[in-house]
């Protein structure tokens, strides 16, 4: 994984004690709150319901397992002990005091991490595919240009103050794990009809309170000119997006407001210019330079079947369930990658006690894998196992927790903090994300449900990926009581589309039953074969509404 | 308000007018509306000429007449409104601007450093918009990651001269 | 109908805490805020309470309605309740975890428990297409 140079260490500890200077000013009364709050949020510093919250970047989701210890450490010593990985492949504190916040960032400077730009309205946090280097399908490791554009986007000097928040998502394979179409900037790698790697970039997707997918504003572009392309997009977007109305200021609805040939006109014009002065492009040197970073580690050679593997998938009824769903392919044979499920049945989605971090940096180190990935979906990934070594990684899981066999399965729920800490939810997500795990506990019947990708969000801004549901949820509050939208047929893959609302919301004693009741729908009317998301575009909203309100329908008469 | 020009106090030698307000003798700033309208009689003064944008506006409005100006004063609405920033960096790249580019409004001692790297040279801000919070503001970072138009080396610069 | 009142909360600045007005300063527990059944008090407290936010106390006073039951205030929207106690999913975290400062009301439980029977199966309803 990538390792900072001098320069980069620098910067981030230039930065770190930047901070403690404005938290300074913020305690001496130099600067008020309306002042110090975009420069804290820039820093990833929230205040939430009962406390502050740090949310620590996790470029691209890649951690070293000393960066991890150092995640548990601080976990520890200035919070409670706990953190909660985000759909942006961040971790966040919810319990840090503003006093401490510049020694946290000291600790995780000290490890090379920071809380650069996970909030504001900045370029945040570059996310991508948590099996980078290890899916069999890569063109090309997409961190290398998440990281790429992780250091152009570092305190950009024209670009730290847009209308709002800015997201950017690379995927380096077909396959969409990364949720490009989602972001207001989503990048897939692709390679030409002449065998030239390039990006193909997207524009103006996003969630929040108008879901768009991002259309496609460039076919190809090349490798030494994707950060003057970049640096073009977001140029017209701080020149013309919206400032006058906080929910019409994203990217995505100036693109629709100019049309998608207006949009690529105006920056094909900035890119021409930023392009002729040269300074942005982008030397295959320096490419290479951080590629060099990411090169897969060395693989042992190992037959692609393992004795022990497959006898213990034959044997241990828990290892063989754990291993049908939390292990997908390696491009190196004998190698499998692993999810590591944050949700146990009727646990927070996403949280991770430290003790769980440390036992996996012990795990980490006895089975020699040098990194772990945090994916948006609210789990762990460990890219690089040999299958030999499974049966014994997965007793060490077991004893950690941390062995839930249910990746991708229903109670595998995407679930934002909501009103438990979130100031700005409407509605809790996190007590109904842990009913429906439970409802759903059963992993016969999960497996008889198939893929099902349930998601959450305690409000609007849709950090839960509601839109992006096979089933989402969205809490919404009637005077002062938490209630429940229900949406339908929206998926973040390669497939992507945008769920649709269903009809009125449910209370919170309704909503678990209806989705078990629309899932028990889907059982009854699906072909072989077909998963929730098919069978729904198959058959539409109707049948599932219908039975979605049947209590609400008997209740009236 | 006092003045800071490259770095260090300066006497305002233009006079900020609105637009209903007679032509000062010496140096003058009018809004970009005025300058449209009186562009001729402006020009014809042959006094030194700055032009006011609002945060809206860009400075391609200007039109041909820029290059008589020698100064143009890039509004700041509020600290969060950024657009000035690509404003200032169109100035100097694609316009070719050479005068004085000059923040006025409402900005904070942790933005002076992302508006020099723009491209603003003087700065007419509230009390704490120093020359001294101006030279902290510049050495808070050693080095960059983007090229802009200051013409600091960019991290990336650095490197391959390094290696 | 209980008796609505009116509490001042905000959050301290050094350590982001929630704390509720009481006379003169702040206190971290709701049953010790001072309660306001009149709008014009409040105000005038609200003002007193603002003026804190330039000392460097606190951030962002506003002030919220709670039901009365007997003498104890209970918040009325759910933001309120949970901000007084704690996360709901960790009762042995936050206010709600330490005596000095727990409320003196409960959380109604966030949804219903698992059902136990197994009565609406597929057989309960009827879909038809
Ligand atoms: S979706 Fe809303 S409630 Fe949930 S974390 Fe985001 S802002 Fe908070």
């Amino acid at each position: 994984m990538y390792r900072y140079d001098e320069f980069d260490a620098r910067l981030v500890s230039e930065r770190v004690e930047q901070f403690a200077r404005q938290i300074e000013r913020r305690l001496k009364g130099e600067l008020s709150e309306d002042e110090f709050k975009p420069l804290r949020l820039m820093n990833g510093l929230y205040l939430q319901l009962h406390a502050y919250m740090l949310r620590v970047a996790i470029p691209y989701g890649t951690l070293s397992s000393s960066q991890l210890h150092m995640l548990a450490h601080v976990a520890r010593r200035y919070d409670k002990g706990y953190g909660h990985f985000t759909t942006r492949q961040n971790i966040q504190y919810h319990w840090p005091r503003l006093i401490d916040v510049p020694e946290i960032l000291r600790d995780l400077a000290s490890v090379q991490m920071h809380s650069l730009q996970t909030s504001g309205n900045c370029i945040r946090n570059v996310t991508a595919d948590q099996f980078a280097g290890a899916a069999a399908d890569e063109i090309e490791d997409p961190r290398i240009l998440a990281e790429i554009v992780r250091q152009w986007s570092s305190l950009h000097p024209e670009f730290s103050f847009l209308p709002r928040k800015f997201k950017i998502a690379v995927s380096g394979t077909p396959e969409d794990r990364a949720a490009v179409r989602f972001h207001d900037i989503g990048i897939e790698i692709i390679r030409s009809d002449h065998g030239e790697t390039g990006y193909r970039v997207f524009v103006g997707g996003g969630m929040g309170r108008t879901p768009y997918l991002g259309l496609c504003i460039a076919d190809f572009v090349a490798r030494e000119d994707i950060l003057a392309y970049l640096e073009a997009i977001l140029r017209v977007y701080n020149m013309e997006g919206r400032r006058d109305n906080i929910f019409k200021a994203r990217i995505k609805i100036l693109v629709n407001a100019l049309g998608l040939d207006n949009m690529r006109a105006r920056v094909w014009r900035e890119f021409e210019e930023i392009k002729k002065e040269g300074s942005l492009n982008l030397p295959e040197q320096e490419r290479a330079r951080i590629a060099a970073y990411f090169a897969p580690p060395e693989f042992e050679p190992l037959p692609d079947t393992c004795l022990e593997f497959e006898t213990a998938c034959s044997g241990d009824g828990d290892f063989a369930a754990w291993s049908r769903h939390n292990l997908s392919p390696h491009r190196a044979p004998g190698y499998a990658i692993v999810t590591v499920s944050l949700k146990p049945v009727g646990g927070v989605p996403g949280d991770c006690s430290a003790d769980q971090m440390d036992g996996l940096v012990q795990l980490m180190d006895e089975f020699g894998i040098a990194e772990i990935r945090v994916t948006h979906e609210q789990n762990l990934v460990l890219p690089h196992v040999r299958k030999k070594d499974l049966p014994a990684l997965h007793d060490q899981l077991e004893r950690l927790g941390l062995a839930s066999p249910n990746s991708g399965l229903a109670s595998d729920i995407i679930c934002c903090p909501g009103l438990d800490y979130c100031d700005l939810a409407n509605a809790r997500s996190i007590p109904i994300a842990q009913d429906l795990s439970r409802r759903f506990s059963d992993l016969d019947r999960q497996e008889e449900i198939g893929e099902l990708k349930i998601k959450m969000s305690g409000c609007i801004n849709a950090c839960g990926h509601h839109h992006a549901g096979h089933i989402g949820i969205l809490g919404v509050d009637k005077k002062g009581v938490e209630f429940y939208q229900l949406q339908l047929g929206g998926s973040g893959a390669e497939d992507a589309t945008i769920a649709e609302i269903i009809g009125p919301a449910f209370s919170k004693d309704e909503i678990v039953d209806a989705v078990e009741r629309v899932i028990t729908a889907y059982l009854r009317l699906r072909q072989p074969g077909e998963r929730f998301l098919d069978c729904y575009r198959r058959l539409g909203l109707e049948p599932f509404k219908n039975v979605a309100y049947l209590e609400q329908l008997h209740a009236a008469y | 308000m006092p003045l800071i020009r490259n770095g260090s106090w300066a006497h305002d030698d233009y006079t900020a007018l609105t637009d209903q307000e007679p032509l000062a003798d010496g140096g003058v700033l009018v809004s970009l509306n005025r300058f449209q309208a009186e562009q001729e009689l402006l020009l014809a003064r042959n006094q030194p000429l700055g032009v006011r944008l609002s945060s809206s506006q860009s400075p391609e409005n200007i039109g041909s007449g820029l290059h008589h100006l020698s100064l143009v004063a890039l509004e700041f609405p509020a600290f969060r409104d950024g657009r000035a920033f690509s404003w200032a960096r169109l100035l100097r790249s694609r316009l070719g601007f050479a005068g004085e580019i000059r923040a006025i409004g409402h900005f904070l001692i942790d933005q002076l450093a992302f508006m020099e790297r723009c491209g603003i040279n003087a700065f007419d801000g509230d009390a704490r918009i120093t020359p001294e919070a101006l030279a902290a503001a510049r050495a808070e970072f050693s080095n960059v990651y983007q090229p802009a138009v200051d013409g600091r080396p960019s991290i990336g610069r650095l490197r391959a001269q390094s290696s | 109908m209980a008796k609505l009142v009116e509490i001042i909360t905000a959050n301290r600045l050094r350590d982001g805490a929630v704390v509720y007005w009481n006379q003169d300063g702040w206190t971290g527990t709701l049953a010790d805020a001072e309660q306001f059944s009149d709008k014009d008090a409040c105000a005038a407290a609200l003002t007193k309470a603002q003026e804190r936010v330039k000392a460097g106390e606190v951030v962002n006073p506003y002030r919220f309605e709670a039901r009365l039951d007997h003498t104890i205030a209970v918040p009325v929207k759910e933001r309120e309740l949970i901000r007084a106690s704690g996360p709901s999913i960790h009762p042995e975290l936050g206010k709600q975890a330490d005596p000095s400062t727990a409320p003196r009301f409960r959380i109604a439980a966030p949804a219903k428990p698992p059902r136990p029977k197994q009565a609406e199966g597929p057989e309960a309803f009827d879909v038809s297409l």
